[in-house]
């Protein structure tokens, strides 16, 4: 036998997930999507003339090339404010989904493993699964004050049970495993399992769950800030949609509903397709 | 039997906690009680002192809480007072009036994309991997990164206010009648109906898709293939079957997930339904309409996932 | 009647894990109520050749050499309306675990049905008729024919398959251990069913298992596998009394049945194919059996036995170089 660390076995287990990966069209249509507006955003940022705060004259004004993707009812620049408003909404999601996924992998793998607690965690999961979201969301956030960490962690917190969900079949099925009983028996710790057994391999399912969950935060929470949750003058990428929404059909204003949505969908669109291409990869379960 | 029954026995737990929960977030919100019932000076003290009286604002809120509790246990429907935007109209009167109007985008709209879908994965079973499963699949998954308020917004821009072909907003024409009314409500909701059932479609195809990936993978599938049977009549008699079951499960979950995209729907198309009046709450801080109608919400969709469970167990033999 | 001939496979997990099942296997069932036991650890690919003969496999099984030829058509080349004819109603097999080739929601009359109906264009009535027929042959008290598969109990269940795998009265059936999910009581129950009927239908019969004390009083051959190929093959009497093959004699012995699944195990927590069924690996040219075998030699190790009929004649082949 070919003695292999962990690491190392990781790693090749890993180099024939990825090479899979790669092959797909998906995930790649997904990451040019994705890199394609990081570069724009952080172009955007260097090569902005405009704040995205500054009224001027220009009321509504369709694309131009001094302004290319037009003003607001108070002349503010769009394009400007799409590159400024990128920062809290992505900001937010990204927590979100980070947090979400940390504790859903924790409740997941320890409900899974510990059959004590499946009735409790699980139980709680349900509970949050059950109420609706949006509402809920929107019930909490207008009662507070609402700061993006509130939000975030509103998100986080509505958000963990669908990864704990997905995750605790597989802890389940590796804690039934022949070599995890061989261990136990041989006394090793349960926590020790855990860690060092347990979640190395739900990792990477979880990484697909992360990807997952930042689209849906990001939804989520552009949905939130769209709603007027928040500080709708603060300028993201959801408030921009609050303003268009009250005053652009009125004016006419296409472009201020049309480039800011353009961004918002495309961004999540990168992550669905990413996020959904690994969940396949990873749980072979799904493929085709 | 007694698995149902243990099931229904979480639910109403649920439901309960769900309930107090209702009752304490408003009262834990910061903002001094009579304040906000003041609602910044925008009612007239009379109607204060009725409200101060009907909720019990500036009692001990163990009172409140008693209150809170006789108003939805002892009375039919339940008793959440009177708003405070649409005073003296009852929160529970305002509630039922609007809830047909959601009742139809949300039943139609999930029967349509549950259909739709159903049609969809059958195509696809035929042929395994083709363009048409791949396209269907990715454009489900593309849909999921789409904002439902934005595509609204979109579409009410293409069809609305450009073509022209659509009303902008509202529900219905209430000046018309008779058949020229009926032809107006369905003006006024192809688009939020079309919203409602495309991103419903989209998350519905990926469920059940994911369903019948595992069913495949299952060796009766292999067993069924090696007595000679087509890839046809497994497809059609094994797989789907099979894969609708869990599936069926989730429906009720999806109702929570309709009414969250029925509130945006209804936000954008101004369609006065539930999720307006909720949001209108939301924006005036009217703690009765959001007590009452989060506690609907909530009811409604935790009978959605009791109806659920008995379906399934009606369905599916191996539950018994 | 049934023919293979050099027939390879692997499991191609991807370019760099490779998981050979068969090598260059031979196998001849010349005609009816030929019966073969063929006996193997996991992994030495038994269910491999069984499923094979009913060219069910699928990927990641990669064909690579060999064929196998059905009453002189190669099942490998056959039209999909051929395979759907020859499956069931040529070879029909019965599976290790019947709730798994059970559908959980539908009556166990249904697949039996079903396959009549499809394969002979019964119509309703008559293939009810059929199926309630068949159903109490194999020993389905009346009351329990129209039951869900998981309202029986095992051996019923294993009954049902066996009805199922003999609806349309096929010459050659496969049992792919049928008995490892039952106990031993039920288990002798199954085994006395299975007899019966293929000494009544005349049927041929490929048996394959890991426990070669099961052959006993039931095959006529016996065949034994190791790592994808044949190492001894005889008749039922030859092979269990006067066991040639080293591994044969160990599997005869119990001896290796324990020890192989630690190094199952074993080899399932590594990434290393390699490392199962058989330790060590083994250079190519060598017997496979050398790194395990007690009697292995020099010439064990560097030249690979072929399997050759004894000096006892008889049929009685063995791929060892002890006996040549």
């Amino acid at each position: 036998m070919i003695p292999r660390t962990r690491t190392q076995r990781l790693l090749s287990r890993s180099r024939s997930s990825l090479a899979l990966l790669f092959r797909k069209k998906a995930p790649k249509a997904g990451l040019a999507i994705l890199v394609g507006i990081m570069l724009f955003l952080i172009i955007g940022s260097f090569v902005n003339p405009y704040s995205p705060y500054k009224d001027s004259k220009l009321l509504n004004s369709p694309p131009s090339p001094t302004h290319i993707f037009g003003t607001d009812f108070l002349g503010r620049d769009i394009y400007s404010q799409i590159v400024n408003g990128a920062y809290p909404s992505l900001l937010v999601a990204v927590i979100a989904a980070l947090g979400s996924v940390v504790l859903g992998v924790l409740a997941g793998v320890f409900s899974g493993y510990y059959s004590r607690l499946r009735g409790l965690v699980g139980g709680t999961g349900d509970l949050i699964m059950v109420f609706p979201l949006l509402p809920l969301l929107l019930l909490i956030g207008s009662l507070f004050v609402a700061t993006n960490l509130f939000i975030a962690t509103l998100l986080i917190f509505v958000l963990w049970p669908l990864v704990a969900r997905a995750i605790r079949p597989q802890a389940l099925a590796i804690s039934k495993m022949p070599f995890v009983q061989a261990a136990k028996t041989s006394g090793v710790k349960d926590r020790e399992i855990v860690m060092t057994i347990v979640i190395p391999q739900v990792l990477s399912i979880a990484i697909a769950y992360f990807i997952l969950n930042v689209s849906l935060a990001l939804v989520l929470t552009t949905a939130l800030e769209f709603l007027g949750v928040g500080n709708p003058d603060l300028v993201s990428w959801g408030s921009i949609l609050y303003w268009a929404e009250q005053f652009g059909f009125l004016a006419g204003a296409w472009w201020w509903i049309v480039f800011p949505g353009t961004f918002i969908t495309l961004t999540g669109m990168g992550f669905a397709l990413i996020g959904f291409s690994l969940e396949e990869v990873f749980n072979p379960r799904l493929r085709v | 039997m007694g698995y149902l029954r243990n099931r229904i026995i979480t639910y109403a737990i649920i439901w309960f906690i769900a309930l107090n929960f209702d009752f304490i977030l408003p009262r834990i919100a910061p903002g001094n009680a009579a304040e906000i019932l003041a609602n910044g000076g925008r009612l007239p003290a009379l109607q204060v002192q009725q409200l101060e009286q009907r909720f019990g604002l500036l009692q001990p809120v163990t009172v409140q809480y008693l209150l809170f509790l006789k108003g939805v246990f002892l009375n039919f429907p339940p008793d959440f007072g009177f708003s405070y935007q649409y005073f003296p109209a009852s929160v529970s009167q305002l509630f039922f009036q609007r809830l047909p109007d959601t009742a139809f985008l949300i039943v139609i709209g999930l029967a349509l994309a549950m259909t739709l879908s159903y049609l969809a994965a059958s195509i696809s079973s035929l042929r395994r991997g083709g363009k048409f499963e791949m396209g269907t699949l990715y454009t489900s998954v593309a849909l999921q990164g789409t904002p439902v308020y934005w595509f609204s917004m979109v579409l009410l821009w293409i069809f609305a206010v450009s073509l022209k072909l659509l009303p902008i907003s509202g529900q219905v024409d209430a000046s018309l009648e008779g058949f020229n009314y009926m032809l107006s409500f369905l003006e006024h909701s192809i688009l939020p109906m079309s919203v409602m059932t495309i991103a419903t479609f989209g998350q519905w195809y990926l469920l059940l898709r994911g369903s019948s990936q595992q069913i495949l993978q299952s060796d009766y599938i292999l067993a069924a293939k090696s007595r000679g049977l087509s890839e046809e009549t497994i497809a059609r008699r094994y797989v789907l079957r099979n894969s609708l079951l869990p599936v069926i499960s989730l429906a009720s979950l999806f109702l929570g997930n309709m009414i969250s995209i029925a509130v945006l729907v209804e936000t954008v198309f101004g369609y006065s339904g539930v999720g307006d009046l909720f949001v209108d709450g939301v924006i005036n801080r009217d703690y009765p309409v959001l007590e009452g109608s989060f506690f609907y919400v909530t009811t409604i969709v935790i009978i959605g996932a009791v109806i659920g469970e008995i379906v399934l167990q009606r369905l599916d033999p191996r539950i018994k | 009647m049934l023919n293979v001939s050099d027939l390879t496979v692997t499991y191609k997990i991807n370019d760099k894990l490779l998981q050979p099942a068969l090598d260059h296997v031979s196998l001849q069932i010349p005609g009816e109520g030929y019966t073969l036991g063929l006996v193997g650890e996991s992994g030495s690919g038994k269910t491999t050749l069984g499923m094979g003969i009913l060219n069910l496999l699928e990927p990641p099984a990669v064909r690579g050499s060999g064929k196998i030829v059905y009453n002189g058509t190669n099942i490998f080349e056959m039209s999909k309306e051929q395979l759907q004819k020859y499956r069931w109603h040529e070879v029909s097999m019965v599976y290790q675990s019947a709730m798994n080739s059970l559908n959980p929601v539908r009556r166990i009359t249904d697949p039996l049905v079903e396959v009549i109906r499809v394969h002979e264009h019964a119509t309703k009535a008559e293939a009810r008729d059929l199926t309630q027929k068949l159903l109490l042959e194999v020993g389905i008290k009346r009351e329990f024919i129209n039951s869900y598969p998981h309202e029986l109990s095992g051996g019923m269940r294993q009954r049902v398959v066996i009805a199922l795998a003999l609806a349309l009265s096929p010459k050659l059936l496969i049992a792919d251990e049928p008995t490892s999910a039952l106990d031993v009581v039920v288990q002798r129950e199954i085994l006395q069913l299975l007899k019966r009927e293929i000494e009544e239908r005349k049927l041929s019969l490929l048996f394959i298992t890991h426990e070669l004390s099961l052959l006993e009083d039931l095959v006529e051959n016996v065949a034994v596998m190791y790592r994808g190929e044949i190492v001894e093959i005889g008749t039922e009497d030859k092979v269990l009394n006067d066991t040639l093959h080293p591994y044969s004699q160990m599997l005869l012995r119990n001896l290796i049945t324990m020890e192989s699944s630690y190094e199952q195990l074993a080899a399932l927590m590594s990434n290393n194919t390699m490392a199962r069924v058989g330790g060590q690996p083994v250079p190519a040219n060598a017997c496979k059996f050398s790194n395990r075998c007690p009697f292995a030699f020099d010439r064990c190790r560097v030249e690979k036995p072929q399997l050759r009929e004894t000096k006892g004649g008889g049929g009685h082949k063995v791929a060892c170089h002890l006996y040549n």
